[in-house]
């Protein structure tokens, strides 16, 4: 693990990958595709950030720890962003009467 | 008892490790580690600001759109290429550290440094022509937007201020740690092990624009 160095071949390869998806995001942007261009983007992104994840940042060669860490991290990170999602889009879901509260400041 | 301590045997090769560690490849795994969960906590410091921009994003999707095809796609894709060729020569750094080239170390570490600052006054401009726009929901500064729900984009700027902000804030505290690396390169006190460490902070800022740039830029440029 220790001065264990990667070949400037794949750090120049790693590079021209995540230009590659530069280029590839800004192109799905202009594109008509409705709802899929944010399903898109966001695994462009994520593919780029796994890229310098992996290589740049030398997960591949560290220790299992490293990657309990990384894992541990996404693992939390989904449940903040999927819990509070599932609040916002299932609202109105199952019809209700407005919390107390909201009635109020609706009718401002 | 009369167990004597063991002498670690001592490589030319492996720098010397602090006293509380056994040698210095338990040191060497012990601070990435350390790394890694710092990371990770600012992963979920990040993850509260991405998940309030998904909320409004998710109630405002229209006026998020509108609101951001007035930033600037040529300077947000220009730094967005300036911050990926700053990780290139961050990564090379690293590289360069650990097989002791001094020299190739401190011209990539400075080559960092230089792009980092260049994305920061990219990032300068945009901000005064936002403000000139009247696009800057801060200090009390009046806000005007041409469209049908401005309340919505002032929220849309207020996130793209805020998001860019800390993100900015980053950067600035990157280049500082990366001028006192440069620094220690010079005095020759500069090990792999703290380039690494270093390099590790760098990417993670790469990463964190990564996904700032198509969720503040490129919501729909149809």
């Amino acid at each position: 693990m220790i001065s264990q160095h990667s070949s400037l071949r794949m750090y120049f390869l790693v590079y021209a990958c995540l230009i590659a998806g530069l280029a590839a995001t800004v192109a799905v942007a202009y594109m008509h595709l409705g709802g899929a261009t944010i399903a898109i983007t966001l695994l462009i992104a994520f593919a780029k950030a796994a890229l310098v994840v992996i290589y740049f940042m030398h997960v591949r060669d560290s220790p299992a720890l490293n990657w309990l860490a990384i894992a541990a991290g996404l693992v939390w990170l989904s449940i903040l962003l999927s819990f509070v999602l599932l609040d916002y889009a299932s609202r109105g879901w199952i019809p209700t009467r407005a919390p107390v509260g909201i009635e109020a400041r609706s009718g401002e | 008892m009369t167990t004597l301590a063991q002498t670690p045997p001592k490589s030319s090769e492996a720098p010397a490790a602090a006293h509380h560690f056994d040698d210095f490849a338990q040191q060497y795994d012990a601070s990435m580690f350390g790394m890694w969960v710092f990371l990770v906590s600012e992963v979920m410091f990040f993850g509260g600001v991405f998940a309030t921009y998904m909320v409004y994003r998710h109630l405002y999707h229209d006026a998020f759109a509108a609101a951001s095809r007035t930033l600037d796609i040529r300077l947000g894709s220009i730094n967005t290429f300036v911050l990926l060729t700053s990780s290139l020569t961050m990564a090379l750094a690293v590289r360069a550290a650990q097989l002791r080239q001094t020299w190739w170390a401190a011209l990539t570490v400075l080559a960092t440094t230089v792009l980092g600052s260049v994305f920061l006054v990219i990032k300068f401009i945009e901000y005064s022509h936002k403000f000139h726009e009247q696009h800057a929901p801060l200090f009390g500064l009046p806000f005007h937007f041409e469209g049908p729900d401005p309340g919505a984009a002032q929220i849309f700027f207020g996130l793209y201020f805020g998001m860019t902000g800390i993100h900015a804030l980053h950067m600035i505290i990157g280049i500082g740690m990366l001028s006192f690396l440069l620094f220690a390169i010079f005095r020759h006190r500069e090990n792999a092990l703290r380039t690494e460490i270093f390099g590790l902070y760098w990417h993670f800022v790469d990463i964190v624009w990564i996904f700032l740039f198509p969720l503040l830029y490129l919501i729909d440029r149809t």
